[in-house]
């Protein structure tokens, strides 16, 4: 037996949801304003949908010189138009500048060798080495100067 | 590379050898290691700041420091294995 209760319910939630996505797109468009001017600088300004059940956060880039967070809430039946209708705007508007997403990816390395503050040496036969300190790949920390009365050879080298 | 692994091998009882990797993918040089079975400790310069620091000429470029840590030979472009054991004997004068 057909629920034409609930099927009128359905049809209300989706054009209501509708109408809200494209709000949320205008909204979304107005932050970015005019990104094809040579001029303007680009910093990214954050959209943040909630709900009670999820939380999207996309985001743009814009002409502004600072990071602008933008919240909306929206009501649970409208949050999957919603969420897609932003996230396929946000898709073209970051595709101009893939670098953000490029850092956020290659970040936090795993080994970063220290160099020791200390005066410029000159680096020829008959110097002091300058002191350093390094992590090895398999966890060893290393420091030249704890070293010393021992002879050392350090190989720079690369894998081509 | 074969012949630094040969050189520490004969020697490491009397010497520290220290590769420094530079800025290669981690997986390069994790693979590379296991390749040719690099028994000393390798690290890897992903900020550039010991290439700098030691003015690395060229690629590969090895250092030999003596027991006060003065420098007793810098070899640039690939070392044989005859030089790397006479500059080794050197550094341990």
């Amino acid at each position: 037996m057909h629920n034409y209760k609930f099927h009128y319910k359905r049809r209300v939630n989706s054009g209501w949801s509708g109408g809200l996505a494209l709000l949320l797109v205008g909204l979304l468009l107005a932050a970015c304003g005019d990104t094809a001017s040579p001029s303007a600088s680009v910093a990214t300004t954050t959209i943040i949908v909630t709900s009670p059940a999820t939380v999207t956060t996309v985001a743009a880039t814009t002409r502004a010189a600072t990071t602008n967070p933008v919240v909306i809430t929206a009501p649970s039946v409208a949050t999957t138009a919603a969420t897609t209708n932003a996230s396929a705007v946000t898709t073209t508007a970051t595709a101009t500048k893939p670098a953000t997403t490029a850092l956020v990816t290659t970040a936090a390395p795993t080994l970063v060798p220290t160099v020791v503050p200390a005066p410029p040496v000159k680096i020829a036969v008959g110097g002091s080495a300058p002191n350093f300190k390094v992590k090895t790949i398999s966890g060893q920390e290393l420091q030249l100067s704890a070293l010393r009365g021992k002879a050392v050879v350090i190989d720079f080298w690369g894998v081509y | 590379m074969p012949d630094f692994v040969k050189a520490y091998e004969a020697n490491k009882d009397k010497i520290v050898m220290i590769g420094i990797n530079m800025n290669d993918e981690p997986q390069e040089v994790a693979d590379f290691t296991k390749e040719f079975k690099m028994n000393f400790p390798v690290t890897i310069d992903n900020t550039g700041d010991l290439t700098a620091q030691f003015r690395v000429p060229a690629r590969p470029t090895t250092y030999f420091i003596n027991k006060s840590g003065v420098f007793t030979a810098i070899t640039v472009g690939s070392t044989s294995a005859q030089r790397l054991e006479q500059e080794i004997a050197k550094a341990l004068k």
